[in-house]
């Protein structure tokens, strides 16, 4: 049996994240809707790891925007789901729910 | 300070954050924690993100290069039992000599810690000065490593104490330095990060 490449809890966190903020989805923004819709309270670093993971299985893809002063001339890097990446939110997302009890749920 | 002015961050933070994240996505984090200082963050909140950025980086490294660590263990310790001897008769020539003494064990103390960075250091292609830090803190946490460096010392000096220390010196140099050489070199071939580096 092929080995797949689940997506784990972070992952797809980050990954429904991106796809909410979509196109204004960076590291700050991504942290903050994580914050606002969870009440997890992540460490920026985190989210650039897992956004490097998504990035490397081909989920997400990355565009640069421009400097800005306030970020002393660095600029800010944007994220979007690619069209694996939809696929695999949704998958994951689907089967959670079919999982989930429906007596414990609704 | 004007509103548009990139906010003062702390300098030694702001090292730490170059020397132990990830090029991919160096960047964009400094941008981010400047824009949220900025923003009125704290400089306390800016030093916990930046714990936890080295942290990642920390976790980061030893994952990607398990084989990498693996392997320049392996022949650190490999090297270590060559090395080992050589400044146990040193240390023993130079009786009477408390300065050459003193050198010659911060040389072994140094050394330890910096064989086995500079070996992680070499197999690490994009960030050379990181992982050698990275590997000399490793190496001066391990607790294992001075106890067994001077175990090594007892129990290696006796078979060769016919020799004289000046050719052991020599000899072993040569051959620990062959061999932390071909550490670094085998473990940076066998793991697939590293591969375009050595082709």
């Amino acid at each position: 049996m092929r080995r797949r490449d689940y997506l784990g809890h972070l992952e797809l966190m980050v990954l429904l994240a991106v796809w909410r903020l979509n196109p204004e989805a960076y590291g700050i923004s991504i942290a903050k809707e994580i914050e606002q819709q969870c009440g997890y309270s992540l460490a920026l670093a985190g989210i650039y790891s897992t956004l490097e993971r998504l990035q490397e299985k081909g989920l997400i893809r990355s565009t640069r925007g421009e400097p800005t002063p306030t970020r002393g001339g660095r600029a800010r890097m944007y994220f979007d789901l690619t069209p694996a990446g939809q696929e695999e939110a949704r998958s994951t997302f689907t089967a959670l729910s079919r999982l989930a009890p429906q007596a414990a749920f609704s | 300070m004007s509103r548009n002015d990139p906010p003062a961050a702390p300098a030694v933070a702001r090292l730490l954050l170059r020397w132990f994240t990830s090029p991919s996505h160096r960047e964009s984090l400094e941008g981010d924690l400047l824009e949220e200082l900025a923003a009125g963050r704290s400089q306390s909140w800016y030093w916990r993100q930046v714990g936890w950025a080295v942290y990642e980086h920390a976790c980061g490294v030893v994952r990607h290069q398990l084989t990498t660590f693996l392997g320049a263990t392996v022949f650190f310790l490999v090297a270590l039992w060559i090395i080992a001897p050589a400044t146990y008769r040193v240390m023993d020539w130079a009786r009477g000599q408390e300065s050459l003494r003193i050198l010659v064990l911060l040389a072994w103390l140094a050394g330890v810690p910096l064989i086995l960075g500079g070996v992680a250091g070499a197999a690490e292609r994009r960030q050379r000065i990181g992982a050698i830090l990275l590997g000399a803190t490793l190496a001066w946490l391990t607790p294992v490593t001075l106890p067994f460096s001077f175990a090594m010392c007892d129990l290696c000096a006796r078979p060769i104490e016919s020799t004289t220390p000046g050719s052991i010196l020599l000899l072993t140099t040569v051959a620990s330095a062959l061999l932390v050489g071909l550490g670094a070199w085998g473990a940076g071939r066998i793991h697939p990060l590293n591969q375009e580096k050595f082709s």
